[in-house]
């Protein structure tokens, strides 16, 4: 067997447990690596044995030239896509917490505003009285506060059918004495900004959203 | 050094191979993809767009509540392998070997592998395109997607301002023509707002505009006293 035919063989089999190997372990990238430093090694090793054949050393020097181009083109290759293997889900889970966001507080800090609202205007008894009795619906068992999308589901809102979670649980406190009520919403999606936060559901580093109703106003803070 | 034309046909032959070849194919079935999706991966020039396809499948689930499914062998995957093989050991190999048939041949001929090397090494160049204009890709993905974020942190200012304002209606009893944004101490706003007319103590408009992008902007109507307290109207 000639040598460049077992450097082939050879080279096969190092670039395959190279990459399968890690492959299994779902470490991709350090298989791809390996199959392509691999790659590199046999075309440097098959340009050294080749450079007897050539008739010149420019034709040696161009084709040494063309392979480095190409192998520097494959680490360009690597290193611009390894640098942004998670820009994608990174991506989309912003975008993710900026809905989650939004949504939250079109449905929960505009309802507190007017329930509020509601309590100036009217000269109400307390914020709790105004919140138990304008947030009838949203007011559920175990201090489970139905969101607009669980109360539409569970009407059989026609445009929710295709929508099997919102993806973010909604719970109440109320502090009769304080006369405040806080909502926290926990989203099962959106990761917050401390991966160890113990969240309110008990989920662990996941998007928290907090607000508190009192007579002075509706304040808003991201918890996690 | 004497001009062989054996040797530029030789070369004239490989050129048309690479051409003619994919060519011919895509006269035949009317598509540059003229082999079928798994077998197309086999050839695939630019090994780590497959990784990145498969992990935004993987971002798309997680966005959608669904489990990231990693990565595991299957014949995409493989694929990758095959794809190092063939273009960077079998193409050089078979190229080098008809090469160096041809220097024991009398007549220095050409055998069949060295066209076939030949053509496999010259497919390999392609890398250098598909990068670039992948690498242009990205990039313009990246202005669009600052351009978006900076439109999506435009509408959540603009309703943290609306919201701040709604509640300095109820607190302050009503709203009136002296009001004006800086009335609702709000620090570190990134964006310009301005109100844009107080309808009534119950209706008012605010507008929010960024100097970095003076073609986009948008309007929010605020109602303090009503059940839908914010509405953007364009």
């Amino acid at each position: 067997m000639e040598r460049e035919t077992k450097l082939l063989f050879g080279g096969m089999v190092v670039a395959a447990l190279g990459f399968f190997i890690p492959l299994y372990f779902g470490k991709i990238w350090l298989g791809l690596f390996i199959a392509l430093i691999t790659g590199v090694i046999f075309l440097g090793r098959i340009l050294s044995l080749s450079e007897k054949e050539f008739e010149s050393k420019w034709a040696y020097r161009s084709t040494y030239g063309l392979v480095v181009l190409v192998v520097l083109f494959h680490a360009i290759a690597f290193a611009h896509d390894y640098g942004r293997k998670d820009y994608q889900k990174d991506l989309l889970l912003e975008i993710r917490k900026t809905i989650d966001s939004g949504a939250t507080q079109a449905d929960v800090r505009e309802k507190l505003i007017y329930v509020l609202g509601e309590y100036h205007q009217n000269d109400r008894e307390s914020i709790v009285t105004t919140f138990k009795d304008l947030m009838n619906e949203q007011i559920g068992e175990d201090g489970i506060y139905l969101s607009d999308f669980d109360l539409r589901k569970a009407a059989g809102d026609s445009s929710m059918a295709d929508i099997d979670e919102d993806n973010l649980n909604h719970f109440y406190e109320i502090d009769e004495e304080a006369d405040e009520v806080r909502v926290i919403v926990v989203a099962d999606v959106s990761i917050g900004s401390d991966p160890d936060y113990e969240n309110y559901d008990g989920q662990v580093g996941r998007y928290e959203m907090n607000f508190t109703l009192n007579e002075e106003g509706v304040s808003y803070e991201v918890l996690n | 050094m004497k001009f062989s034309i054996r040797r530029f046909n030789e070369w004239l032959i490989l050129v048309m191979v690479v051409i003619l070849v994919p060519m011919a194919f895509t006269m035949v079935q009317d598509s540059w993809d003229f082999l079928p999706d798994n077998i197309n991966y086999l050839f695939n020039i630019h090994p780590t767009i497959v990784i990145i396809g498969l992990a935004t499948v993987d971002a798309i689930n997680i966005f959608g509540g669904g489990a990231a499914e990693g990565f595991s062998i299957s014949w995409r995957t493989a694929s990758i392998y095959f794809n190092v093989v063939f273009y960077l050991m079998i193409g050089p190999y078979l190229f080098y070997r008809g090469f160096k048939r041809s220097k024991s041949d009398p007549d220095r001929a050409k055998p069949w592998y060295w066209y076939l090397g030949g053509a496999i090494c010259i497919w390999a160049f392609m890398i250098i395109p598909v990068e670039t204009n992948h690498i242009r890709v990205f990039n313009n993905n990246d202005v669009m997607s600052e351009k978006s974020r900076e439109k999506d942190m435009m509408r959540s200012e603009l309703a943290e301002v609306g919201f701040a304002a709604a509640e300095y209606g109820i607190l302050k009893g009503d709203i009136n023509d002296s009001f004006k944004i800086e009335d609702l101490n709000l620090k570190d706003l990134k964006y310009i707002h301005a109100i844009d007319s107080i309808a009534s103590d119950s209706l008012m408009f605010i507008t929010v505009t960024n100097p970095d992008q003076p073609d986009y902007s948008l309007t929010m109507e605020v109602r303090p006293f009503n059940e839908g307290v914010l509405s953007i109207r364009n």
